[in-house]
């Protein structure tokens, strides 16, 4: 249940943000779960103006008191606002930093209505939809990352990184998140960093917007073939584009359908369109190191999801699950990757 | 300890993920009653399998380790190897067992920093023997998941 006070502290805020509205009431009230990494509230305010009823359903993104992944609201609340009416994502409203409203920063947005939303853990979610949902999803992503007026409008609350260091950036940090939430020592995802750093990838033709958790599950879509909202943008960075086609393809998202990339179309169909979309062309010498990267950078998430269940007060049950099943399946995909890449197979 | 706890923890996974959770006023809620059913069935997986595969594990290890020592070259390393296939467990306590776990990975994980790239044949194949135990260990560690 939420409690009334939220209800009321949002009733409050709104009243603030729509100085005209009247009689301005919250409805619907609910938590949903929208990522670890922050809270995420459904709603729907009312209120009357120049004599018409006006109905909003929102969504509200406080940040937590500690997450799956420390991210910024401001960037993740600018990345909306970038790609609004390029792709689909909902419209952001406002960004709030004062924590006199919700005792902590939040940000508000329009609540996409009637979307469905896909689960990794399962063998199929789209059925007869899955050619056109995936060929929406690698579509919009290849747009994403040519969109160089997003570079540019992100560019004050996103670091810029040069082409041959976009690998570095991303590794060093995800190294370091292992090195600050490592509760056990973890010999298979340290090899694979080590791999990683003796064979770095080709730089990418251009830098892109990277939105940096891309895949099944955080997009909306009708049930009908539509994507209707790209979502948990928390991550976006500007970096190599295959950062994010490797992230979608992994096998964390198809674990019982492999062959299918985030249960939609086939791995060469889903480059085929994005390299269409975009324009560029895909290396498939780098595809291969940012996949293995990937496993990298998902289990440092796990391991801090781990680390924060055990060690603050924060116990969702996302983290745990997270924790033991995510890094379950990032070792078993490490442990058959890493003998190959290291010549002792065959 | 009668019933068995695996018994209790399945039903509890079961209660937890049927009538409790159909009955939540919201999704979230529900959501998180059926993500903890799942936790409850893996615990009871491990409370089942957990000593058996962490003995192995550590057995396993100590053995890498004590035939290590007589390969590796670096007179330091070779040391901690020496001693480390030779220690214990101090009991099958799951946390005993977590604990001397914890310190044989993190040999495990110099030993095969230390190996990477060698031209020897001997520690060749004793990295080829490391990385035998961590894909063998991996696959005994793999939960028995179930599509959602």
């Amino acid at each position: 249940m939420i409690d009334k006070d939220l209800a009321d502290k949002i009733t409050a805020y709104l009243v603030h943000c729509y100085p005209d509205a009247n009689d301005l009431s919250v409805d619907e009230l609910s938590r949903i779960h929208g990522g670890a990494s922050r809270e995420t509230y459904a709603l729907t305010a009312n209120w009357s103006q120049g004599g018409e009823t006006v109905s909003k359903p929102l969504i509200f993104r406080r940040d937590p008191t500690t997450g799956l992944i420390e991210t910024e609201r401001d960037v993740e609340f600018a990345a909306y606002r970038a790609f609004h009416g390029s792709v689909p994502v909902p419209e952001p409203l406002f960004l709030e930093t004062d924590p006199k409203w919700l005792d902590r920063p939040f940000f508000v947005m329009e609540r996409i209505l009637d979307g469905q939303v896909g689960s990794p853990f399962a063998a199929d979610n789209y059925g007869d939809h899955a050619a056109a949902i995936g060929e929406s999803f690698w579509r919009y992503l290849g747009d994403i990352a040519a969109n160089q007026d997003a570079v540019l409008a992100l560019a004050g609350v996103l670091p810029a990184v040069a082409p041959n260091e976009c690998w570095s950036r991303e590794l060093d940090y995800w190294e370091n998140e292992i090195d600050r939430h490592e509760l056990e020592p973890q010999p298979l995802v340290r090899a694979a960093i080590r791999w990683l750093r003796a064979n770095p990838p080709p730089p990418p033709a251009q830098v892109t917007v990277v939105h940096g958790d891309y895949r099944t599950g955080n997009f909306l879509h009708d049930g009908a073939g539509d994507i209707l909202a790209l979502l948990d943008w928390e991550m976006v960075h500007l970096g190599d584009p295959l950062e994010d086609i490797a992230w979608a393809i992994d096998p964390m998202w198809c674990w019982f359908n492999r062959d299918r990339p985030g249960l939609m179309i086939s791995r060469e169909e889903a480059i085929t369109i994005w390299e269409q979309a975009s324009g560029l062309t895909v290396d498939n010498v780098a595809l291969h190191w940012w996949e293995l990267f990937s496993q990298v950078k998902g289990l440092a998430i796990w391991i801090t999801a781990g680390e924060t269940y055990e060690k603050s007060d924060n116990k969702d049950a996302v983290l745990a699950f997270s924790s033991l099943v995510c890094t379950d399946i990032h070792n078993q995909v490490l442990a058959e990757k890493m003998p190959k890449l290291l010549g002792m197979e065959g | 300890m009668r019933p068995e706890v695996g018994q209790y923890l399945l039903q509890s996974a079961q209660k937890l993920a049927g009538d409790l959770a159909s009955n939540q006023p919201n999704d979230y809620d529900a959501a998180t009653l059926r993500t903890y059913a799942l936790l409850n069935m893996f615990s009871a997986v491990d409370h089942d399998r957990g000593a058996d595969l962490r003995v192995w594990e550590n057995d396993a290890m100590r053995e890498l380790f004590a035939m290590a020592a007589q390969i590796v070259l670096e007179q330091s390393l070779a040391d901690r190897l020496l001693e480390a296939g030779a220690s214990a467990d101090k009991s099958l306590r799951i946390s005993d067992l977590n604990e001397a776990g914890d310190a044989l990975r993190a040999l495990l994980f110099d030993l095969q920093a230390s190996l990477e790239g060698t031209d020897d044949q001997a520690l060749a194949d004793l990295h080829r023997e490391s990385w035998a135990f961590l894909c063998e260990a991996t696959k005994r560690r793999a939960l028995p998941l179930m599509p959602m």
